[in-house]
């Protein structure tokens, strides 16, 4: 019995870790690469629920849960630092009380707090902040709860393709599916037998539901991410208000991340975002963090949300944060075929189990879901225990070569989100061709100097993204270290 | 006595400065902080690489196309060739190791990852190639764990270039040796005597390992006062050509020449200043946070554009001058608000260096010519032409 499972973000994963804890036999395959989607371009935020209390109260409860649990079996990758939501000064006082309402209503744990306190803990905010409450928000570490999960899977015996695309299903003339054809970077076609095929493509679900049935409404929504170089908060602050653009600041490793926007889109990918989308963004956040525009900005970045919704007169920012699972057999498409789309990254575990028990039910075997109780190996090497004499490849993250050699396989992308290096101030200025270097023993030159140019690429257009105060100054400087000292000449 | 002040001390202040005092005016050198000299080896560009990116190997000839200059439309041959004179014989009197001759095309250096760049002039320490595709045999010394060191890039990159041959030959550590020193640290520790001698015993002892009897090359770590002396020393005791390869930043090269530079300046009487200039007028200049003023004839602006921080963009798109507190809004083009003044003053002083708008050092590697160019125009501008002339020919004829 083998599920193949279309895509490595959170919920993909999630299902294969789900799957291979009931003991079915998984194969992900991935087109890109761990957190190349949206799993690995969001903010970041541990929801508490309330951001969805008013308006879409059963995501509002399901993250409210699921956050407890993600505490728990994620331990070591979640952060509890807590969160704040704060009325600015002359807003709707209407929308606190239906607010709190809703919270009582929900459940969600939340405390009033004197702006006393408040002011204390949080010095950066808007001096006329009204009123606040404390929620249990936290925040996740992305990357490494994805890598968690891979190394979990792989540890039950499952298996995670990289870099290889789900190009065909192949039904058999009963409708069950039977198979599907992947496509590897080089070109190769294969074919990967299988009972079952859940669809987790994240914003390009609707794509792959393509290749065996009609493909699906959804209602893909872009955000922007503005980073900041340092953590300036000690906890999540969200703006008490409707949601809406600009309204949420997480911290997040030695790093703050502004956001975000909220705009309908019909390309699964997010591209770089523009400069006056960063503009925009800064400009929101005036009534919580006046001081904004002088902090030390580090670059923009952007995702997509794989909305869901079968209703097409809304506008995204009201469309469901709540999942769906489509049983394609009941909708004219093969049997043993499910998709799942929308939600968020702390329900992922949620739709997961339902995913699997929908397959499950499909493949006639029972087994239960395990995922609520089991606890996410933890990576073997943590950045702490390393050596303290050590020499860091990377200044600004303190990335030494030893963590780089802990990952022999990785690419130079990859490598920067397992172990954050080119993330700092210098955006990889001084570093990318230290710790490409390690690489060369066993690395050809040719692909070594792609990699390099790549990194660089994805490196400088966030900042361009981004190109003000002294960032504006870093992108500057790199650009001469990159050209007249290294020589990295590219003809436009 | 004419009062020059010059807001700036990367590599155009230092130069102004240079050329501004030889003929005859009172100088002051106000910066902010360190110019760009301490980020590059000092290897002057003229024009490296074409519009569309292909290396350019005879500069002289891309200057004498007219359609090709993007500054200096004015500027002959015959301009160019006065001027780098001039250029190096204050390299000369700093007190580099320096030929007047000038080069006839451009040579290539080797960058830390072990692409080859071309470039005009190049300090004497500074190891070059005729060509870019090299195939003079070379030795390179591998002082172990020195981060951005090119040996292992230009090892691979030449594995399969059998028209190449290269060595690597590796030293032992000195007892003094830690794990974090960089490359400033070692020349801090090959400037003592003790060092020194190490050095010596060394490279006599991987004299024994080198098969091949090209050039001996060392990263640029040959310390930052005694170079030419343990250059000469090593060269001595190995018998063959000693030379460096440029590292990433801090750049020891770079600091050499600015060190010396700053040391010859302050002997011929130019006043060295810390301030941040935030107003320039007719009068002068005016410092941020009350530091007051300074009264000068004439203001050269030579603060570095964006890297320099003559420049700031702020997060509304507006592009400000930090010296003249003028304003412009961004266009995307690094070099709006810049090409104000050049040459002829205008209400905000003379520009030069990386301020002039018309170059892109980084696309088209004529940051030299550039800074020759603009601050020969400005010292012409403010000390008259037949002034200038005269110097220029005395400095022409005199003994070297
Ligand atoms: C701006 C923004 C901010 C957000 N902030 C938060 C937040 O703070 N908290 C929170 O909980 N949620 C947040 N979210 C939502 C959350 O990030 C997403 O709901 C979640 O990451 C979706 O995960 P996924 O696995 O479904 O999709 P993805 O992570 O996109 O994974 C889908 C994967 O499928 C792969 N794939 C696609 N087609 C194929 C194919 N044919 N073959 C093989 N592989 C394929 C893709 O490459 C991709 O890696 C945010 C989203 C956005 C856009
Ligand atoms: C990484 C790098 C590598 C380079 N490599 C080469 C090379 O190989 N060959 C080559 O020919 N050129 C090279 N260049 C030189 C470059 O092309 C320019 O020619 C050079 O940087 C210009 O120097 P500058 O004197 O105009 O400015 P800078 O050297 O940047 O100096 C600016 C000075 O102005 C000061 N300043 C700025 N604003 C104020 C203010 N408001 N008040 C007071 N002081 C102020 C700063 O503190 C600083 O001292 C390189 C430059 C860089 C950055």
């Amino acid at each position: 019995m083998r599920v193949v499972v279309v895509g490595a973000g959170a919920t993909g994963l999630g299902i294969a870790w789900d799957l291979s804890l009931r003991g079915i036999k998984v194969t992900v395959v991935e087109q890109g690469d761990i957190a190349q989607g949206t799993s690995g371009r969001f903010h970041g935020l541990l929801h508490s629920g309330a951001r969805y209390a008013v308006r879409d109260p059963k995501a509002a409860r399901e993250c409210f849960e699921e956050n407890k649990i993600l505490r728990k079996i994620a331990v070591g990758s979640i952060e509890p630092t807590g969160g704040y939501f704060v009325e600015p000064e002359a807003s709707n006082s209407a929308y606190s009380q239906q607010w709190v309402q809703a919270m009582n209503r929900l459940g969600i744990t939340m405390r009033e707090t004197s702006l006393g306190e408040l002011r204390l803990r949080v010095p950066e905010l808007h001096p006329k902040i009204q009123r606040a409450y404390w929620v249990p928000d936290g925040v996740i570490n992305g990357f490494e709860l994805l890598f968690r999960m891979r190394q979990g899977i792989e540890m039950q015996g499952g298996t995670v393709r990289l870099f290889t695309r789900v190009s065909g299903v192949k039904v058999e003339p009963l409708g069950r599916v039977e198979g599907v054809e992947v496509q590897s970077r080089q070109g190769g076609t294969e074919w990967i037998a299988c009972d079952g095929l859940i669809n987790a493509a994240g914003p390009y679900a609707s794509e792959v539901a393509k290749l065996f049935s009609h493909p699906f409404p959804m209602r893909l929504s872009r955000g922007v991410m503005l980073v900041f170089a340092e953590r300036k908060v000690s906890a999540v602050i969200n703006r008490l208000a409707p949601p809406g653009d600009g309204d949420i600041l997480v911290p997040h490793h030695r790093i703050s991340i502004w956001g975000t926007s909220d705009e309908e889109t019909s390309d699964p990918e997010a591209g770089p975002p523009s400069i006056e989308e960063s503009r925009r963004l800064l400009s929101l956040a005036r009534d919580l963090f006046p001081e904004m525009h002088q902090w030390r900005v580090l670059r923009a970045f952007s995702g997509v949300r794989p909305l869901y919704q079968a209703e097409t007169s809304m506008d995204s920012r009201h469309v469901t944060r709540d999942f769906t699972i489509i049983d394609h057999a009941q909708m004219g498409g093969p049997e043993a075929v499910v998709s799942v789309v929308g939600g968020k990254w702390v329900t992922y575990r949620l739709m997961a189990e339902k995913a699997v028990d929908a397959m499950v039910a499909k493949l006639g075997i029972t087994a239960t879901c395990k995922t609520e109780d089991v606890l996410l190996p933890p990576l073997g090497e943590s950045r702490l225990e390393l050596r303290r004499d050590r020499v860091n490849l990377c200044e600004c993250e303190e990335v030494s070569g030893e963590e780089v050699a802990a990952w022999p396989e990785a690419s130079l992308g990859q490598l920067r989100t397992r172990t954050w290096f080119s993330m700092g101030p210098c955006q990889g200025t001084f570093c990318l061709h230290r710790v490409a270097e390690t690489r060369i023993a066993d690395g050809d030159v040719k692909t070594l100097d792609s990699e390099v140019m790549s990194l660089r690429r994805e490196r400088d257009r966030g900042m361009a993204a981004a190109l003000w105060g002294d960032n504006a100054r870093q992108w500057a400087l790199s650009r001469s270290i990159r050209s007249q000292v290294l020589a990295e000449v590219e003809s436009e | 006595m004419r009062h020059v002040v010059i807001v700036g001390q990367g590599p155009s202040g230092l130069l102004a400065a240079d050329w501004l005092s030889a003929l005859g005016a009172a100088v002051t050198i106000v910066a902010a902080s360190e110019g760009s000299l301490a980020l590059w080896s000092g290897s002057f560009d003229f024009r490296n690489y074409d519009q569309d990116g292909s290396m350019v190997t005879d500069p002289w000839q891309w200057w004498a196309e007219p359609s090709h200059r993007t500054f200096a439309q004015a500027w002959e041959l015959s301009d160019w060739k006065r001027w780098w004179t001039a250029l190096l014989r204050s390299f000369k009197d700093i007190g580099l190791i320096v030929d007047l001759t000038l080069p006839r095309e451009n040579r290539w250096i080797v960058a830390p990852t072990g692409r080859l760049r071309p470039t005009f002039w190049c300090p004497p320490w500074q190891w070059t190639l005729s060509s870019s595709e090299p195939n003079e045999p070379v030795t390179l010394v591998d002082v172990g764990s020195l981060l951005d060191t090119p040996i292992n890039w230009l090892k691979a990159r030449t594995r399969n270039e059998s028209a190449w041959l290269t060595e690597t030959v590796a030293l032992r550590r000195p007892d003094a040796w830690r794990r974090h020193w960089s490359g400033l640290a070692w020349a801090a520790f090959l400037d003592q005597p003790a060092g020194a001698d190490w050095l010596i015993t060394e490279s006599i002892q991987a004299r024994e390992h080198m098969r091949l009897s090209g050039a001996l090359v060392f990263p640029q770590v040959l310390g930052v006062a005694t170079t030419e002396r343990l250059i000469q020393r090593i060269s001595d005791a190995v018998d063959r050509p000693v030379f460096e390869y440029a590292l990433m930043p801090p750049a020891v090269g770079g600091i050499r020449i600015r060190e010396r530079w700053r040391k010859s300046l302050k002997s011929r009487g130019v006043l060295f200043r810390p301030g941040h200039v935030v107003e320039v007028t007719d009068s002068g200049v005016r410092l941020g946070e009350s530091a007051g003023r300074i009264a000068a004839d004439e203001v050269v602006i030579a603060t570095g554009g964006m890297v320099g921080g003559g420049l700031a963009l702020n997060h509304e798109g507006i592009l400000t001058n930090t010296a003249t507190g003028e304003r412009g809004f961004f266009s995307g083009e690094l070099n709006a608000l810049t090409s104000v003044g050049v040459g002829n003053r205008r209400s905000h002083g003379y520009v030069v260096g990386r301020m002039v708008g018309g170059s892109d050092p980084d696309r088209h590697g004529d940051g030299g010519a550039m800074n020759v160019w603009s601050v020969a125009t400005a010292v012409q501008a403010i000390m008259g032409e037949r002034a200038v002339n005269s110097w220029l020919s005395t400095r022409e004829e005199g003994p070297g």
